[in-house]
């Protein structure tokens, strides 16, 4: 098992976003997870992603219960163990796109240009590193991203929504990325709205009001 | 040393691409270190230029006889000795003789015409110097009594031995003391008339320096046989009253330019701050430590102070350069030391001013600004 939540239940004030999740993964996994909107699907990727503590229960990430870190702790795992993948790409403006990728290593460890470059070679887009993400299609943009998820090997890659601003053609060419990386062996936990997409899971994930439905 | 040349990079990048949103913060820097360097250049100047326009206002040492009769030639000479190895101005020597003209009396001066001009350069002329023996200075209050006129002669006669000598009056003095009224000529013309020959009764000196120099200077020469000297101290402090009030002045413009300077560089820092925050929230997603972007923001700070300041300390040695010119119709010197002070209080103030912009960018939770739009 790469990831095991046992109980997890998060409230923001009165809210009660999660309740009682209890799943878990294994290696080389896809899963999605599908659910209306504020049914706390990305409340889930950020527990999961160690950007925010669950209220109650446990999660454990390649054995390592990451409920109770410190705010130190869980940058380290998240520098180490997950690759992000965002519905706004989230890219740095001011930099091209082979030093966004390196700004991942940066903070992992040592930044390698060289295989920054075949980062982006494997997402087709080794021609454009020196573009900044103002001169990149939205669908070249997410494959930055996944370069950039990709870059250290992470354990998980976490991805919210990432076709959700993308027209169909962008968003084949990312989802068929995403095969790709599957196929490789990397585990996947994407949110999406779209039930094509959900269908190329191995296993789907429904939110209702903070609950896992049963399938 | 990789990762330091990575994040050098990524700095440059910072500045360069998002280089018309720091534009304003830059344009204080610069302003604003501008002022401050260019008042400090000139504060440094004015004090040391200050004694030197000083003695324009007149000579600030005057020697006399220990009898109060007369300075015989000796005297003079030992005098002139001890002078001549300091920083000097001006001197001159002066001889007094009353003289009778047509209907009144005058008090005829001799002075070192050469010397003189150097001694009293606030004596304001109309006409010419007097340059030959038997040229003459008229001071504009006897001269409007007397109706006399530049060019004119005038005959005066020695009281007792009724010796008759005919002067040019080449021009009028107006010197807003006792000379308005008197007959200003050469030392030699004057010492003939009266007849005291190698004497005078006073020496005027324009000493270089502040009221110590000049004190001790008159102590010097108050040692030698049969004279003494003290200094005219109304001057100095005068001088020194001014510069106090100079160097509050300059204090208070400083302080107030760089808070001003501060402010808008940490108002601009923490709108940044607002626009970045989602880069701030990936870069966190991405494993950066609360200590990694202080350390970006510090780092993009200072380097907004270092090129402010720098551009800063060229452009007010520029503006100093410019005051110094009309103001004391002088250059400036170039001070070195300014420039690693400049820095300093330009990279300071830009820090200090980041304080709160980068504690608000420290605590910026990546699962709150990454959420949606
Ligand atoms: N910081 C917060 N403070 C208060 N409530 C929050 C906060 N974050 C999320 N919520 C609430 O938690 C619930 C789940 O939100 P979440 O963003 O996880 O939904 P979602 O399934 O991702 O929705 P969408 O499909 O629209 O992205 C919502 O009701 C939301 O309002
Ligand atoms: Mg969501």
């Amino acid at each position: 098992m790469v990831l095991e939540l046992k109980c997890v239940s998060k409230t923001y004030g009165s809210v009660t976003a999660l309740k009682d999740i209890s799943f878990g993964v294994s290696k080389g996994a896809w899963i999605s997870i599908m659910g209306p909107s504020g049914s706390g699907k990305t409340t889930l990727l950020n527990l999961i992603g160690c950007l925010d503590k669950p209220t109650s229960g446990q999660i454990l990430l390649d054995g390592v219960e990451i409920s109770k870190l410190s705010e130190k702790e869980l940058t380290r795992i998240r520098r180490e163990k997950i690759g992000f993948v965002f519905q706004q790409f989230h890219l740095v403006s001011h930099l091209t796109a082979l030093e966004n990728v390196m700004l991942a290593q940066y903070y992992h460890s040592m930044p390698d240009e060289e295989e920054a470059l075949a980062a982006l070679e494997r997402v087709g887009l080794k021609d454009r590193a020196c573009h900044l993400p103002s001169q990149l299609s939205g669908g070249e943009q997410q494959r930055v991203c996944i370069a950039r998820a990709l870059i250290n090997y992470p354990s998980l890659i976490l991805s919210d929504e990432p076709t959700g601003n993308l027209d169909e053609a962008n968003e084949k060419a990312v989802i068929e990325l995403f095969e790709e990386l599957h196929q490789q062996g990397h585990t996947i936990i994407m949110v999406t709205h779209d039930p094509e997409i959900g269908a190329l899971a191995e296993r789907k994930l429904l939110l209702d009001h903070g609950q896992l439905m049963p399938r | 040393m990789r990762k330091t040349q990575v994040f050098w990079r990524f700095l440059y990048a910072a500045l360069v691409k998002r280089r018309s949103r720091i534009l304003i913060s830059l344009l204080a820097l610069v302003v604003g270190t501008a002022v401050t360097a260019g008042l400090i250049n000139v504060y440094y100047d004015v004090q040391a230029k200050m004694s030197k326009e000083f003695r324009t206002y007149g000579a600030n040492l005057v020697v006399e006889p220990e009898d109060g009769v007369a300075l015989q030639e000796p005297e003079l000479t030992a005098v002139e000795k001890v002078v001549g190895g300091q920083d000097v101005v001006g001197s001159t020597p002066l001889l007094y003789h009353v003289v009778d003209t047509t209907g009144s009396s005058l008090v005829l001066v001799g002075i070192d015409l050469k010397e003189a001009k150097k001694v009293f350069p606030y004596w304001e002329i109309r006409g010419k110097w007097p340059e030959t023996k038997n040229e003459a200075l008229l001071g504009f209050e006897a001269a409007g009594k007397m109706l006399i006129k530049p060019g004119a002669q005038l005959e005066v006669l020695d009281r007792k031995t009724r010796v008759k000598t005919v002067l040019t009056i080449v021009g009028l003095v107006s010197s807003g003391d006792e000379v308005d009224n008197q007959l200003v000529v050469g030392l030699d013309l004057a010492r003939e008339v009266s007849g005291r020959e190698g004497e005078a009764d006073q020496v005027y000196l324009s000493v270089i320096g502040h009221g110590e120099k000049v004190t001790q200077l008159a102590t010097e020469i108050s040692r030698l046989q049969g004279v003494k000297a003290r200094p005219i101290t109304r001057i100095s402090t005068a001088e020194g009253r001014i510069m106090e009030k100079i160097t509050g002045l300059v204090a208070l413009a400083v302080a107030v330019i760089l808070s001003l300077t501060g402010l808008c560089v940490g108002t601009t820092m923490l709108a940044a701050v607002v626009e970045r925050r989602k880069e701030i929230g990936l870069k966190k997603a991405l494993g950066a430590s609360p200590g990694d972007v202080m350390k970006e923001f510090l780092s993009e700070a200072l380097a907004l102070g270092f090129i402010g300041g720098l551009a800063g300390w060229l452009l007010g040695f520029l503006v100093a350069q410019g005051i110094g010119y009309s103001v004391f119709q002088d250059s400036v010197a170039l001070r070195w030391l300014t420039l690693p002070w400049t820095l300093l209080v330009s990279g300071v103030l830009t820090v200090t001013a980041s304080w709160l912009p980068v504690q608000k960018a420290m605590s910026v939770d990546p699962a709150v600004v990454l959420r949606g739009e």
